[in-house]
């Protein structure tokens, strides 16, 4: 009897100390399942941490656990547990190579709609204002023509007429 | 559950572990860290197992399972760190108290890790915060507004209305402390424990 009591008091005294670890933890980093998936990577990877090495150690543990209890026995892997399991089962080579290959087709996706929009915008600019002018439109001409002579009359006259 | 529930739980573990690891390794450096002998995939994967084979008494919903096994793995954390007959070598072993030599390290009592006004008094924790908030002045504010509250544990709205800011602009602050104090502090402790 004693000793339960004296158990259940350690027992008190570790969740109260537990309560108030987990509060000063959320006062001032926040809760993490207020964060997003992509808030939560970020968080481990600023921690040094490879994301993918933690899974695959965390699925080792509960792979090892789910055949030592279960599976060498020949009992049925409780239905948590194998859900767990397959939700944070690795990806197998194959996969590798299939997100590997889809990542590059994305990229080259994004490559290419980045080109064609730049393109399209360097072909839909306007000629600058004064390439517009005939001095510039002439400049290189050796020739002129009967309509090229008649628009550099017209445009002669234009300017005599503004300096009278 | 679903796979995507499922994986959502196992990244809330994985962080609440790697949070409350690093916080234990600021916080009397030469005794809880060295403790501990587990990794934070080590206390994820204990929860996992025994949420997975219905060791864990729970009848909430869905929903409230992330919350539950969280506080179930801080309570593992704070377990293993409370005991004085074991530590960990720096490899991340584990070292009975029989086969250990006399540590002359000063310890601190095990009723002041985990309490916010002795961390953030304790001396290791401070500089390593300190270091993260140097550069900028909104968490310098932030941490400044958390230490202001003398007796409660203010909350998220608390700290805002003390500093004029919307509640969201606090939530950013913490993110953004939680990310700085990940790079700038869990170097030491993964020295220690295995990944």
């Amino acid at each position: 009897m004693k000793k339960r009591i004296e158990e259940n008091g350690k027992k008190n005294e570790e969740n109260r100390q537990a309560k108030a670890f987990e509060e000063s933890l959320e006062t001032l980093l926040g809760t993490e399942s207020d964060l997003s998936n992509e808030e939560l990577d970020e968080e481990l990877e600023a921690c040094g941490m490879d994301a993918a090495e933690l899974k695959a150690n965390v699925h080792k543990q509960l792979f090892d656990y789910a055949n030592h209890h279960y599976r060498t026995l020949d009992k049925e892997v409780p239905e948590k547990l194998d859900k767990t399991l397959k939700a944070l089962r690795p990806p197998s080579a194959a996969e590798k190579a299939k997100a590997v290959v889809k990542t590059a087709e994305n990229l080259v996706g994004s490559f290419l709609d980045t080109a064609r929009a730049k393109s399209a915008r360097v072909l839909n600019t306007p000629l600058p204002g004064q390439t517009r002018q005939p001095q510039f439109a002439f400049r290189n001409k050796k020739e002129l023509s009967a309509a090229d002579k008649k628009l550099l009359e017209s445009e002669q006259a234009d300017v005599e007429s503004n300096d009278e | 559950m679903t796979a995507a529930e499922y994986q959502r739980l196992y990244r809330i573990l994985i962080v609440r572990a790697c949070r409350a690891l690093r916080f234990a390794a600021w916080k009397g450096e030469d005794r809880v860290l060295e403790g501990s002998g587990q990794s934070p995939a080590d206390y994820v994967a204990e929860t996992l197992i025994q949420w997975g084979t219905n060791q864990l008494p729970f009848t909430g919903p869905p929903e409230a399972v992330p919350a539950f096994l969280t506080r179930v793995m801080t309570n593992k954390i704070v377990s293993t760190l409370r005991k004085p007959a074991v530590k960990t070598s720096r490899s991340g072993k584990t070292t009975l108290a029989d086969e250990l030599t006399e540590d002359a390290s000063p310890q601190a009592k095990p009723e002041r890790l985990f309490d916010l006004r002795s961390l953030l008094r304790d001396a290791a924790f401070r500089a390593a915060l300190d270091l993260c908030v140097a550069d900028d002045e909104d968490l310098k504010e932030y941490v400044l507004a958390i230490e202001t509250f003398e007796d409660t544990i203010p909350a998220a709205h608390d700290i805002a209305s003390l500093l004029g800011v919307p509640e969201t602009e606090i939530y950013n602050r913490r993110r953004k402390l939680a990310r700085r104090l990940g790079k700038h502090g869990f170097t030491g402790s993964r020295r220690r424990s295995n990944v």
